[in-house]
């Protein structure tokens, strides 16, 4: 009976594999219910603003930021990861005004719009 | 007898005793503001007809005449100095003429338009009557003036008349031999007055349209003189109108049409760009000192000025290399529009813009004329260096000039990718271009100096092309020109801009902001780059 209880206990000891993956903590103002979109922290923007990306799928996504317009004045290239990618928009280098951020993919398939205004 | 009453009827219709008459006694030359004098006198038409006692109305239009003052004339007459006269005057009424008689049939007018008759002098607010009455002992003689009635001209302006054409209206006359009250007939001469051609006045309000590229009209102001004093001055709106008041019809003034400096110090670097470099070059390389030639670059005359930019008086390779120069964040000379020097100004009427005469040097005609029928006038406006008149009106082709071709419109537009990334812990920003026939392009990019510092420029853009970049406070001027037109900007990944953070990020958006783009084929026509 003791030999058997060692056994049950090895076997419930046996190490299984998880794939783990790190938990983000998602802010509830970033917070995405669809599988991907885009959504600011604040709309009325000062310095700086997060931002959460939520992606489908890993890859080279594209942020616009857009003015009133509509000329691209500013555009990054990420390496976007699929879920939640909380990451900023900078806006000290941009003239005070109105702006859209729109997300894309590498290959401009559009994924999510937002809009943001300057102090 | 009854076709004889018939027969007769027209010359008892047309009887007349007298003529009343009243006119101006001035040259037919007005002006407003000037004073002109009316006078009244009567004509004899019948013999032995001498009445002794006239009464008369007649009314002018207040909103177009002012009166002054009035003087007897008739007691001068040493015939009737004697008489006693009178003037009344009531404000607010005109003469309603009853109709079953001829407006200048002033006796009947008198006998039935308005003896008795309780709405002959309707109220009228434009209007005032005065009524004269002379009478005397005897016959008051005939073509002597009566009275003299002097009035100021006024402005039209803010009232519903359009011009002068009735001024005054003679309404009726009672003329009467007072000792046997015998009433005689009296036909008005001249019924009503009008004043020709009144120059002058305020011209109300008056339209100017700035005629620019530019979309920043607001940074434009005006200033208008006459006889060398400024009358008014303000900015244009954002509609590129300025509505001017204070001006008066008729007068000739002069205006100056200039960019505010200090509102535009940041875009006044982006007039002069790499296709205006461009251009200049190819200009001058053609050897040609004026449009008539077969290797012109330029197709309009005023690009001679525009493009003149180091004021020796032709454009030349020291032109272009003065507007290289400025690309490449260097100024060299003073003569032409940047940052550093201001707006350099060119402006005319816009029909004469651009088109050279002995009066208007390249159609810089600067006067404007206000009149009745003219307010709105249009003024084409242009700075010094911009060839390419990308902030600049283009003159309006005439026929007269064939050669003349529409530069704003041979334009091509392209795509083009630019985009920041975080490579290996530096910011670096990578311009696109899959064009092949590129022979000059020009950037300023903005970026956040709290966050990067710049680096470097990385050129890949050929082996005989000129590159330039240069760093002034938080922008960054870079690019590349084929200044002997031998090779194109290869395609590819030309231009590499690389910044290191001066603390940690996460990523790169907004960093850099993409300030100016501007491309030019090796053909000269200018692309409109949209970042895609």
């Amino acid at each position: 009976m003791k030999k058997l209880f060692i056994l049950l206990l090895f076997i419930s000891c046996t190490t299984e594999v998880y794939d783990e993956q790190p938990i983000l903590e998602i802010p509830e103002s970033l917070f995405i219910q669809e599988p991907s979109g885009l959504k600011l922290e604040n709309y009325v923007v000062q310095d700086k603003v997060r931002i959460n990306t939520k992606l489908s799928s890993d890859g080279e996504y594209r942020i616009k930021i857009i003015d009133f317009t509509n000329t691209v004045v500013s555009q990054e290239i990420i390496q976007g990861k699929q879920g939640d990618n909380i990451l900023n928009i900078y806006v000290n280098s941009l003239p005070v005004s109105s702006y859209t951020v729109e997300l894309y993919t590498k290959n401009n398939i559009f994924v999510g719009r937002q809009n943001f205004s300057m102090k | 007898m009854r076709k004889l009453l018939f027969l007769l009827l027209p010359l008892f219709c047309l009887s007349q005793d007298l003529k009343l008459d009243h006119s101006y006694t001035n040259e037919a030359d007005f002006e407003v503001g000037d004073t002109i004098t009316i006078k009244f006198n009567t004509i004899q038409v019948t013999e032995n007809v001498n009445p002794n006692l006239y009464i008369f109305d007649y009314e002018y239009n207040n909103k177009l005449l002012e009166k002054i003052e009035h003087r007897w004339k008739v007691t001068d007459n040493e015939s009737n100095s004697n008489a006693q006269v009178s003037l009344n005057h009531w404000d607010g009424y005109s003469f309603s003429p009853i109709s079953d008689y001829e407006d200048k049939n002033l006796s009947d007018q008198y006998s039935y338009g308005w003896v008795g008759r309780s709405d002959s002098y309707p109220t009228s607010s434009d209007w005032s009557v005065e009524r004269i009455t002379i009478q005397d002992g005897v016959g008051i003689t005939y073509n002597n003036t009566l009275v003299e009635v002097d009035f100021k001209i006024k402005d039209k302006i803010n009232t519903d008349y359009s011009d002068y054409s009735n001024v005054t209206n003679l309404n009726w006359m009672r003329a009467e031999d007072n000792s046997t009250s015998t009433l005689y007939d009296v036909e008005a001469m001249q019924e009503k007055i009008t004043l020709q051609g009144v120059e002058g006045g305020d011209a109300g309000s008056v339209t100017i349209n700035l005629k620019t590229e530019n979309d920043k009209p607001t940074h434009y102001k005006y200033d208008i003189f006459q006889s060398g004093s400024s009358v008014t001055n303000g900015y244009f709106d954002a509609n590129s109108q300025a509505i001017v008041t204070g001006l008066e019809n008729d007068v000739e003034y002069t205006i100056d049409i200039k960019v505010d400096d200090e509102l535009a110090s940041d875009w006044l670097d982006d007039v002069a760009t790499v296709t205006d470099v461009f251009l200049v070059f190819k200009e001058a390389i053609g050897a040609g000192s004026s449009p008539g030639g077969t290797t012109n670059t330029f197709t309009h005359s005023i690009q001679f000025l525009l493009g003149e930019v180091n004021n020796s008086g032709n454009v030349d390779f020291d032109d272009s290399y003065v507007l290289l120069s400025h690309i490449m964040n260097e100024n060299i000379s003073e003569w032409f529009t940047s940052s550093t020097n201001g707006s350099k100004n060119v402006w005319g009427e816009k029909t004469q813009y651009g088109y050279s005469t002995n009066d208007y040097y390249f159609g810089q005609k600067k006067h404007f004329t206000p009149t009745d029928s003219n307010k709105v006038f249009d003024f084409g406006h242009g700075l010094i260096g911009d060839v390419d008149f990308s902030h600049s009106f283009e003159p309006i082709s005439q026929e007269t000039e064939p050669k003349a071709q529409v530069v704003r419109n041979n334009t091509e537009n392209l795509d083009l990718d630019i985009s920041t990334s975080l490579v290996n812990g530096k910011v670096e920003m990578i311009v696109n271009i899959e064009k092949e026939d590129i022979a000059g392009m020009q950037f300023i990019i903005e970026y956040d100096k709290s966050i990067l510092e710049f680096e470097e420029v990385k050129f890949n853009t050929g082996n005989l092309l000129t590159n330039f970049a240069s760093e002034r406070e938080n922008k960054i001027y870079f690019g590349s020109i084929s200044v002997e037109n031998n090779e194109n900007i290869k395609v590819g990944e030309p231009y590499k801009i690389v910044f290191n953070p001066k603390q940690t990020i996460t990523n790169t958006a907004g960093l850099v902001y993409f300030k100016t783009t501007d491309a030019v084929t090796d053909t000269g026509k200018k692309i409109i780059l949209k970042i895609k």
